[in-house]
This record gives structure tokens, C-alpha cells and sequence, in this order.
């Protein structure tokens, strides 16, 4: 049985309709990968799929229970995320920030408690922030603190995982790292991640499966294998290369340089 | 590693002796100054009659301070408790490290309706409470709510819309009890006095309402520390961390609405309080509400108890408001923080 089931979700910001009628559903210890140009409902779908927004129609489904029934604790014990911009402008220490992913677990008075300790430590060791500890988070880079914020997510032991553009801004190491910890978990302990990914070859790669988000709607949901490179060029509104990996064999998705060659209409060119 | 739990911890010990030392000395300078100066033997002695319940051999000093002092000394307390507490809450709640109850337009919310409620009422009392106490709290609510409202740009909170919504509105209701006070020139002195703020008309009668108000507002608060914290990164992370926030955050501004109505109509407005004493104690213990809140109410207790006892001194035989001392102080740390924060 499905783990997470979205059934015809369609939601509408300010009378604007930015989802219509998703249905799709992920499997327990699977990493599903959202893709999708800007603007296309990624991080609609992420926050729906946590209760942050009541849909217009449609539900999201986790373990047969609709999210929205879940109290907001229950949910937290349950759904982890991950999002996009998040700031924190008073200085805790990364350490501190890593405890509160441990919120969900405490009662009211309750202190963390060395298991709870040695659980933040564990999950800063696997996003790489050991050495930053101490560190006041107001000093922190942004692919640092990036970082923090997987880190926390990791410490709040959720079954399921929700990542907006989780590494978007870190180099190409913290990249892998994360991705492959994200992977590592969904098979060693049966997590369920869904991720928004802008790399589509990392999204390829490291997705079981992928999910093509064009204007709100579903284009296409499958294994990364069944991923027609025309139906990408057609959402993104390029024409890419697809080549084999030397590594893998898997298919890559390169870009053609120069407007001309992907048709894209550069309007600040035409202006002179 | 555990170099920052190890080092915070001794923080906190080292603060809270100073703390401990600060209160006796602080209890004992508040009874003995004064229009009748006790000296620190009689003072001492006086105490030692009222902890082990005898007589007191010298009545004078007993009267003076069970009568008079000691119900100022309180009240100057918990009124400096209620602000300090409730300015970290709004910090919090707000995202803001500008916000408190006063530039939230909190205190002249809770000024028009004590002025209300002077003008109709006459402060009489209202469903078992002094009309007083029920127009401030009323009045404060409705205005912090209103701010609120007004700086929601597209569901969004700005910093900027918050300053300038809560200025307007303390403006406009500090304008309208104005009107109201230049349309009743005999109750003039009593609220020009009272808009200062002063502990001199402190009574046991009014410590009785007002303090545990103050201890309800503030309590309140302090079940919702770590999800304060929680909230510093947003409504949505807080969310999905496990947190009501809808909830948490009207629950926190109503009772830190209640906590400082009731220090306002007790004794007038006070501002900076709820700036100066967190953001101090921030400096010294962390940002975490945790601690911050429990040693911002202490902190805040102790800093309007030396206020007022400056307050009492600086120009005697006269006293000056203690509103006046706290602004004074209160505007330079302001500006000290803006400039921090802008660079």
C-alpha cells in the first residue's frame, strides 16, 4: 500500500489556480523527485502534502489518514520538511537549531534528554555541520545553514521527508552528500522522501521516481527510465541533449548552448 | 562540543547570583529611601519582625514600610516583570527584535482605555475588576490585534509595516485621549501623572489586582517557550516542527496583553522596559526563551525597582515619574540597537 496518496489535489492562491487535479502516490522507502520549470506548483504540492494549505479539492492521504485530520503535532511526528527560504535572525547555535527538530517528541516542560542529544549529533554528522556546533547560526554561509535545516529535519526521525530544493546552493560535494544520505535513508530505514530538485541529472539519478510539474498539472510520473526527454524539452521550452552517463549508463540531460539552438525567444537580445 | 552547554550553564549560575544579590540589596535600599529615611539596621530588623511574625518594637519604620514601601516595591516588581516578559514574547512572536508592548502600541491602547474608563467610570469598579483594569486590557488587545492585522502585506508579515502600523496607531490613540483629556480639564492631573507613570500612588489595593494578573500573563507565556523558539524561523517551519502556531500566537499576545494592561493601569505607562531588559538579557544568556523568558521577568523586576528608586532620589524631596527615567534611558539603548542591527 501507498505510503502518501495525493488524490485529484487542485489548489487555487488568491482565486489563482496553481494545481489542478494531481493524483499520483508514493511507496514507503522510496525517494520521489518533483521537477518542474519555476512557478509550476513544486512547492504548492510540498506544502500540501504537510498541511501548510487546505487544498481547494482533493486530499493528500499519509498512512490512510487525511493530513489535514492529523493534529499539527501528530503531523510533525509523521512529515518532516525541509523548505526553501528560511532565515533565523537571533543567535542560536547550530546545535540548538538541530534540537528543535525534536519539538514534536517533547512534552511541554520537558528538557532534551541525552538521547535526544546524541540523535542531533548523529544527524548533524550526516549533513556534515559536525565542526559548526557552537557555531551562532547569524554566521553562518547559505549553503551552511542549508545544511542546518536538512539537518534539523533529519533529528525530527519522521517517516516521511519533505525537501524544497534542498541543495540548491551548496556546492557540488554537499550536493552528493545530501543526496546520497537522502538515498542511504530511504533504504536503510524506510523513509519516504519527496524532493524538489531543480538538477534534473541528480534528480534522475537519485529518484526512484520523478514527478514533471508543467503550469500546475502533472506531465508525467514514472521511473527516471521512463522519462521522455521530448515531453522535458516541451515543459521547460528547451531542446536538450540525452547521452548515456560513462559512469552508469544512465540517460543525462545536457543543454544545447546558444538561444537559437534550444528556440527560446531572448527578449532582452531582440530589444538591442 | 559540549563547550557551549558547560559555558552557558556557568553563565547562568554566575547571572543568577548576581541576580540574588542584586534583589536583597535592591529590597533593602527600596525600604529604607524616602521622604522618612530608616536606616539599613532598622530596616533589617523590621524584616525580621515581619518574617517571624512578633511585634515590632518600632512601629514607625514597621507602618512605613508594610504600609507604603513595601506594596511599591512589589508593584514596581512585577510591573518591571510584566513589561521585560511580555516585550520578549512580542519579539518573538513577531519575528521582530524591535518589537515590544509599547512600539506595538500595547501601552497607549491600554492609556486611552484607562482614560475611559477614568472619564465615564470614574474608575469605579466593573464586573468585580476595576474599570480601569478591564478598559486597559480591552483596549490593549483590540490595538495590538489591530497592528497586527495592519502589517499583514499579502499574508506576509514586514518588519517595516509592523513599526509604521503600530507608530500610527499609538499615535492616533494617544491623539484621541488627548482630545478626551483637553474636553475634561478637572481630571487633567490625575492622567498626565498617570501617562508618566509613577509608582506613588502605589496601595496594597492596587498590588492585590494587579499582580496576579501579572502572574497569569506571564505564566501563560512561559508554557509556550520552545515554541517561541520555533517560531523565530517562521509560521510554517514552526508548523511543521509541531507547533499550533494560529494558536501559540494568539494565546501568547493575549496573555502578554493582559500581563501589561494590568502593569499599565496599575501605574501608568512605562516604556523601554520591554526593549531593554530582554535584549540585555539576551547579550548576557542567549536568545533561547527558554531562559530568556524566566530571567527577563526577574531582570525586569529588578530594573523598574532601581528605576524607581533613582526615581525617588535623584531629585529629593520630589520624585520623578519613572516613565520619564526609563524613556530617557530606554531612547538611547533604542537607537544603539537600530544602528546594531542595520549594518
Amino acid at each position: 500500500m501507498a505510503l502518501i496518496k495525493i488524490n485529484g489535489l487542485s489548489f487555487a492562491y488568491n482565486g489563482r489556480d496553481v494545481l489542478f487535479d494531481v493524483t499520483l502516490s508514493m511507496q514507503k522507502g522510496t525517494v520521489t523527485g518533483i521537477i518542474g520549470p519555476n512557478g509550476s506548483g513544486k512547492s504548492t504540492l510540498l506544502r500540501l502534502i504537510n498541511a501548510l494549505l487546505a487544498p481547494k479539492s482533493g486530499n493528500v492521504m499519509i498512512n490512510g489518514k487525511d493530513v489535514r485530520s492529523y493534529s499539527t503535532r501528530e503531523l510533525a511526528r509523521l512529515v518532516a520538511l525541509v523548505p526553501q527560504n528560511s532565515r533565523l535572525d537571533f543567535d542560536f547555535t547550530v546545535l540548538d537549531v538541530v534540537l528543535m527538530g525534536r519539538h514534536p517528541w517533547l512534552s511541554r516542560f520537558q528538557g532534551e534528554s541525552d538521547k535526544d542529544l546524541a540523535i542531533a549529533r548523529a544527524s548533524m554528522a550526516h549533513s556534515g555541520i559536525t565542526h559548526l556546533a557552537d557555531r551562532p547560526v547569524t554566521r553562518l554561509s547559505g549553503g551552511e545553514w542549508q545544511r542546518v535545516v536538512v539537518a534539523r529535519a533529519f533529528a525530527q526521525q519522521t517517516p516521511v521527508l519533505l525537501l524544497d530544493e534542498p541543495i540548491t546552493g551548496l556546492d557540488i560535494r554537499y550536493q552528493l552528500e545530501v543526496m546520497e544520505f537522502m538515498r542511504a535513508s530511504a533504504v536503510r530505514t524506510g523513509m519516504t522522501i519527496v524532493c524538489v530538485l531543480h538538477d534534473l541529472n541528480l534528480a534522475l539519478h537519485y529518484c526512484d521516481n520523478i514527478a514533471l510539474l508543467d503550469g500546475g498539472r502533472l506531465r508525467a510520473f514514472g521511473f527516471p527510465s521512463q522519462l521522455r526527454g521530448e515531453v522535458v524539452d516541451e515543459v521547460y521550452g528547451v531542446r536538450l541533449i540525452k547521452i548515456p552517463h560513462p559512469q552508469t549508463g544512465e540517460p543525462c540531460l545536457f543543454p544545447r548552448y546558444g538561444a537559437a539552438a534550444n528556440g527560446v525567444e531572448i527578449r532582452e537580445a531582440a530589444r538591442g | 562540543m559540549a563547550k557551549t552547554f558547560a559555558l552557558r550553564r556557568r553563565r547562568i549560575i554566575v547571572t543568577v547570583s548576581v541576580i540574588a544579590v542584586l534583589s536583597v540589596v535592591l529590597l533593602i535600599l527600596s525600604c529604607m529611601m524616602g521622604s522618612a529615611g530608616i536606616s539599613v539596621e532598622r530596616t533589617v530588623s523590621v524584616f525580621a519582625d515581619m518574617i517571624t511574625g512578633r511585634a515590632s518594637s518600632d512601629t514607625m519604620a514597621y507602618n512605613i514600610i508594610t504600609m507604603v514601601r513595601l506594596p511599591r516595591v512589589l508593584l514596581a516588581f512585577f510591573v518591571g516583570a510584566a513589561l521585560a516578559v511580555s516585550g520578549a514574547c512580542m519579539q518573538g512572536v513577531f519575528k521582530n527584535p524591535m518589537a515590544d508592548p509599547g512600539i506595538l502600541g500595547v501601552s497607549s491602547g491600554a492609556g486611552l482605555g484607562a482614560t475611559v474608563a477614568t472619564l465615564v467610570f470614574g474608575g469605579a469598579s466593573l464586573l468585580g475588576l476595576g474599570s480601569i483594569t478591564v478598559f486597559a486590557f480591552g483596549f490593549s488587545l483590540v490595538t495590538v490585534l489591530l497592528v497586527y492585522q495592519l502589517s499583514r502585506v499579502r499574508g506576509r508579515m514586514s518588519m517595516l509595516s509592523l513599526l509604521l502600523a503600530g507608530t500610527a496607531l499609538s499615535s492616533f490613540l494617544a491623539a484621541v485621549m488627548n482630545g478626551l483629556l483637553a474636553m475634561n480639564h478637572d481630571k487633567l492631573e490625575g492622567i498626565i501623572s498617570w501617562t508618566m507613570g509613577s509608582f506613588g500612588n502605589a496601595s496594597w489595593h492596587k498590588a492585590v489586582w494587579c499582580i496576579p494578573l501579572v502572574i497569569i500573563g506571564c505564566g501563560v507565556c512561559m508554557f509556550y517557550t520552545r515554541d517561541l523558539n520555533a517560531m523565530l524561523m517562521g509560521d510554517e517551519e514552526a508548523q511543521s516542527l509541531g507547533v499550533h502556531v494560529p494558536r501559540v500566537r494568539k494565546t501568547l499576545i493575549a496573555s502578554s496583553s493582559l500581563a501589561v494592561a494590568a502593569a499599565v493601569s496599575a501605574c501608568g505607562i512605562i516604556g523601554f522596559v520591554g526593549l531593554m531588559v530582554p535584549h540585555a538579557m539576551r547579550l548576557v544568556i542567549g536568545p533561547d526563551h527558554r531562559v530568556l523568558l524566566p530571567f527577563s521577568f526577574i531582570g525586569g523586576g529588578l530594573y523598574l525597582l532601581a528605576i524607581d528608586l533613582v526615581s525617588r532620589i535623584i531629585i529629593a524631596p520630589l520624585e520623578l515619574p519613572v516613565g520619564i527615567l526609563t524613556a530617557m534611558l530606554g531612547g538611547p539603548f533604542f537607537i544603539y540597537l537600530l544602528r546594531r542591527s542595520s549594518v
